[in-house]
């Protein structure tokens, strides 16, 4: 672990201002000051990452005190990055307006409810979300969850191979069985048995697959579901764990 | 321990004890965790041996909806932290949001742009409270009484406080010559907040509001959806 040096957090500033349209900061190397203490309360990690999310944070500050101040170019800016995540989403332009001024104003009426202003910007990706998402229910556009569910994408190049030989080593043959019939997905088979059964950490998991590592964690999530909603292989994991005699339930 | 030494009995009973982890959180609560969360997991923080959220990771667990968010959310910070070009670099002109209407020693109106109409008051209270005190018996204090033209409509606006045991009452009148609009109006007295839906008169009530120790109060009020 290292902590980012002054220059690479002035060179993310400097991209993400531009990007942006970031015009808040008055005094740069205070500025950069406070990125720095935004990266020193990191503690792990690649300085690069450490970066980009110190420089986040502490604008996010800056914003977070523009709103509570009124100052108009804090709300414009967050009103700019909504308006343009919309447009990139296929929203029309004047919709994506809308979404955008509905989004800052209910930042607005729940700024309140921030309790950490450094995440100010992640929070308001929260609500444009949900207000993004109460507009396509409306004009019923919206995919269903369930669809994205069965999307096979981002698995790894060759999980049944990983996958049998996970469980070959981890589980015997009857758990096996069971839960191949319960869970057909490798990756969720898999990442199941290697974060609860093995304790592995998800991180490592991911970059093992080669996989975002909240997409690990999805997988993860989507077993358990598929799971918790089988009562068949609880009754027989409870079994096999001793918990219940064969004959109960 | 060795997990690659389990039984298929401990396997199993691992397997059990995920599955009958208990949630202990609300959809709000984890909602409120989950930005710290992705940006300390997107900057390589050990997540999940932090101990402020492992109830987040449970819900996260069971939760279908927050677990979307969590996966949109996390995709998003990514890109938009990381890629150059996350974002279409069109031309836009935001709106201005805060238009201050007018501006005096106790009172500042703004007017906010929105899809419906709002407005909100900053109150300065600093003369105010030494005469709480004198105010016993229910008597109560003007804080600000006008007709907004700024605003669409033109409501009066009336607001008085009312002292109570432990704080104070702030009633809110808002009425128009022309309708009958509901507002809804949040009162904002430091870190306490309350939110009220004006009645058919008009009126919204804040009670045990706690006024001693503050110079001012913010209002902010929307017209109600459907009004």
């Amino acid at each position: 672990m290292s902590e980012p040096d002054r220059i690479t957090l002035h060179a993310t500033w400097r991209r993400l201002a531009q990007q942006y349209e970031w015009k808040l900061v008055e005094d740069e190397e205070r500025f950069l000051d406070l990125a720095a203490t935004e990266a020193r309360a990191l503690t792990s990690g690649k300085a690069s990452d450490y970066a980009r999310i110190a420089i986040w944070r502490a604008y996010s500050t800056l914003l977070y005190r523009g709103l509570w101040q009124r100052e108009n170019r804090a709300a414009q800016e967050i009103w700019l990055m909504c308006a343009r995540m919309a447009l990139r989403d296929g929203f029309a332009p004047a919709e994506a307006e809308e979404l955008a001024q509905e989004t800052v104003t209910r930042a607005l009426a729940k700024l309140h409810d921030v309790r950490a202003p450094q995440s100010m910007i992640t929070w308001v990706l929260t609500i444009l979300r949900t207000v993004r998402r109460e507009r396509r229910q409306q004009a019923q556009h919206e995919q269903s969850l369930a669809a994205d569910e069965q999307e096979p994408a981002h698995e790894p190049s060759d999980p049944t191979d990983l996958t049998q030989t996970v469980e070959q080593r981890v589980i015997g043959a009857a758990l096996q069985a069971e839960l191949r019939t319960a869970l057909p997905n490798n990756l969720e088979r898999e990442v199941l048995l290697r974060v609860v059964v093995w304790d592995d950490r998800p991180r490592d998991v991911a970059r093992d697959l080669g996989l975002p590592l909240h997409r690990t964690r999805l997988a993860k999530h989507r077993a358990l579901n598929r799971l918790r909603n089988n009562p068949a292989f609880l009754q027989v994991l409870s079994h096999i764990a001793g918990d219940v005699p064969p004959n109960q339930h | 321990m060795d997990s690659h030494a389990l039984t298929e009995q401990q396997a199993a009973a691992r397997l059990l004890g995920a599955l009958q982890e208990q949630d202990t959180l609300s959809c709000e609560e984890a909602q409120a965790l989950l930005p710290s969360f992705v940006e300390a997991e997107a900057a390589g923080e050990d997540v999940d041996a932090a101990s402020e959220y492992a109830a987040l990771l449970r819900h996260l667990d069971i939760c279908d909806d927050c677990a979307a968010m969590y996966e949109q959310l996390a995709e998003e910070l990514e890109a938009l932290t990381s890629a150059p070009e996350a974002l279409p670099q069109t031309t836009l002109t935001p709106p201005s949001f805060f238009t201050t209407a007018r501006q005096s020693e106790n009172v500042i109106v703004r007017v906010l742009q929105g899809l419906r109409r709002q407005f909100e008051l900053d109150l300065a209270l600093p003369r105010l409270a030494p005469q709480l005190p004198t105010l016993g018996g229910g008597q109560s204090a003007s804080l600000f009484t006008d007709t907004l033209s700024e605003v669409s409509g033109s409501p009066l606006v009336s607001i008085s406080l009312i002292p109570s045991e432990g704080g104070a009452d702030v009633l809110v009148a808002i009425r128009e010559p022309a309708a009958q609009t509901r507002w809804q109006v949040q009162l904002i007295v430091g870190d306490h907040v309350q939110t009220a839906t004006t009645n058919a008169q008009g009126m919204a009530r804040f009670s045990g509001v706690p006024v001693t120790d503050v110079q001012q109060v913010r209002l902010m009020c929307v017209e109600a959806p459907g009004s």
